[in-house]
């Protein structure tokens, strides 16, 4: 088999395969890759178009927009709109995110079976375990070498050391990094081991068929079961792929639960309790040029208030986005633009406890999403310790990005403020949201849950459903490998086998 | 900013940007550049540079206008580092 780009797809175009696969990124490109080593037939389904190494833009505005889904813009409906972001390129987010590579965190692990005991048997973490050292090894996940780390990670080093903070390099699927730190924009050199080329690839000289730049918006049913796909593809053809065994839905924890709602296939919990990880970044000005640019676009992280739900990262963007961060307006703006050599973008991922919900409205995908207030209290306390960490780096100003406080703040007596009696609204931190779970949740309880413990839906005979849509929670860590690692359960339930490795 | 091929981004802009960015640039530009000037009693065409300046600097402050001021700046910004020698200044000349 092979790739049909969906822009070549100008009539009907039907096609029957044993497994169809909703989406490609790492829950998608992990299924096929696992189950075509089984011999299965597979067809994966892509809204996005495949990109080379030599398609991926150098600045931000390309990106988003040929990339990103509604050009990054997309934002969550609550107490302050938040953005939210989704790739929409084959592979998913995994070509144009930081390729940080983080293993399940046992503590989360045991949250999920302290929640539902049959998931220790449906997700044994000894498999979760093996699965991850195969995935680790495909994907060559690595500490980011310290000659391409960049200024950037000395400093933070430097400030979480001053803070007696726990840190360490940034685990990653990159081999051979030049430090160009375009990770977001997709890397022009193809050294990230993105799930498109080091998962789907294969899977494609097995067989597998990729229809690219085509938009899902049918799960055939009949007689209670799921017996393939319907889309359109950006060539105005009508794609219909029949599965004689599986449909997979691996679109996201928003696309997948959207896909199911549009479908009127309502059972269960479909779409509630949305989790994910707000970020909320902050910079900082140093009187030496640090160039935020160069360097590896994320290469390292504060671990060490984990427990508290707050991990902390250095950050890269393309010039556009980065100049859009800094503070100010008008002239002021203007001249800090200028010196943005000087200044440096922290981020803090927040665990946050907040549930939301995904709907259809007209036609429409909407996220309704508000933090709760230990969530916001999280955002200050994530905005103080990056903060203090700049100041005990070297930064002369801090900029919190808080609303109503100053952007020059000149010490950490000036920033201690800010926890303690800082704003209650998201609204008035810079704020986005990565990483999205729990949509189609998983359980043993059919009135709770989505799927089983086995990913096939509570209600639907052969459908399956493999991406972060199933977690429980959210992680607290980049969920990558996570969901790379279940998905590769979710394979072996497919092909009928048990979840060990 | 002058020199900026404005042309080209905006076209890109109307494909790319989903319509309820365009919708809030436009909202943006209505309640700042007319609205929000006109109940200062001035009008946004006929103040000088630091005029626009001291007026985007105080929507910027304000609850309901900053985010609006913050889309302003986000979009000026991606298109000014669309731009090749915007990028070359900071990056260096291209390899």
């Amino acid at each position: 088999m092979t790739h049909l780009r969906g822009e070549d797809i100008t009539r009907e175009h039907d096609c029957r395969v044993d497994v169809a696969i909703v989406g490609s990124g790492p829950a998608g490109s992990t299924v096929a890759h696992d189950l075509t080593r089984r011999g299965l037939r597979v067809a994966v389904i892509e809204a996005g178009p495949w990109r080379e190494p030599g398609d991926f833009p150098l600045d931000t505005f390309e990106s988003m927009g040929r990339d990103y889904r509604d050009m990054g813009a997309s934002v969550t409906v609550g107490s302050a709109p938040i953005p939210y972001v989704q790739a929409k390129l084959v592979g998913g987010a995994s070509p144009i995110n930081g390729a940080i590579c983080w293993r399940m965190p046992r503590d989360v692990y045991d949250e999920w079976v302290a929640r539902d005991r049959a998931l220790a048997e449906g997700l044994p973490w000894e498999a979760i375990e093996a699965h991850t050292d195969a995935i680790e090894a495909l994907l060559d996940v690595r500490d980011t070498d310290a000659e391409v780390r960049g200024r950037k990670a000395e400093l933070m080093a430097l400030g979480a050391d001053a803070l007696g903070l726990r840190h360490r390099p940034i685990r990653r699927n990159v081999t051979g990094c030049e430090g160009l730190g375009r990770c977001m924009q997709g890397c022009p050199k193809g050294r990230k081991n993105s799930v498109d080329r080091a998962l789907l690839q294969p899977a494609i000289e097995r067989g597998a068929l990729l229809i690219s730049s085509t938009e899902v918006a049918e799960v055939l049913v009949e007689r209670g079961r799921a017996v393939g796909l319907r889309g359109k593809a950006a060539g105005g053809g009508r794609v219909t792929v029949r599965a004689d065994r599986a449909v997979v839905l691996a679109a996201s924890a928003v696309q997948t639960p959207a896909l199911l709602l549009s479908n009127g296939l309502r059972g269960g919990p479909v779409g509630e309790h949305f989790q994910c990880h707000p970020g909320v970044s902050a910079a900082g000005r140093f009187r030496e040029p640090v160039r935020m640019w160069e360097g590896a676009t994320q290469g390292h992280e504060v671990t060490g208030l984990r427990h508290e739900g707050l991990k902390f990262e250095t950050l890269g963007f393309g010039l556009g986005l980065l100049a859009s961060r800094l503070p100010g307006t008008g002239r002021a703006f203007a001249d800090r633009v200028a010196e943005m050599a000087h200044w440096l973008d922290w981020g803090v991922a927040v665990r946050a406890e907040a549930e939301g919900r995904v709907r259809v409205l007209g036609g429409r995908t909407v996220v309704f999403y508000s933090p709760t207030p230990r969530d916001i209290a999280r955002f200050r306390r994530g905005v103080r310790v990056m903060g203090d960490m700049f100041f005990a780096a070297g930064a002369e100003t801090v900029d919190a990005g808080v609303r109503g406080f100053s952007h020059d703040l000149r010490s950490p007596l000036e920033l201690a403020p800010i926890e303690r009696g800082g704003p209650t609204s998201a609204a008035a931190f810079t704020a986005a949201i990565t990483h999205m779970f729990g949509t189609c949740r998983m359980g043993s309880d059919a009135e709770a849950s989505v799927v089983g413990t086995d990913f096939a839906h509570h209600r639907i005979a052969r459908l399956y459903i493999a991406d972060s849509s199933v977690f429980p929670s959210n992680l607290g860590v980049n969920p990558q490998v996570s969901i790379m690692a279940l998905a590769a359960i979710a394979a072996a339930r497919v092909a009928g086998e048990g979840p060990r490795a | 900013m002058e020199s900026i091929a404005w042309p080209s981004f905006w076209a890109r802009f109307e494909v790319y940007a989903p319509w309820h960015l365009r919708a809030g640039l436009r909202a943006a530009d209505l309640l700042i550049g007319v609205v929000y000037a006109s109940l200062r009693g001035a009008r946004m065409l006929r103040l000088d540079a630091a005029g626009c300046e001291r007026l985007v600097e105080d929507a910027s402050k304000h609850a309901l206008l900053g985010p609006l001021v913050d889309i302003l700046k986000l979009v000026a910004c991606l298109a000014y580092f669309d731009d090749a020698r915007a990028q070359s200044v900071f990056r260096g000349a291209p390899a």
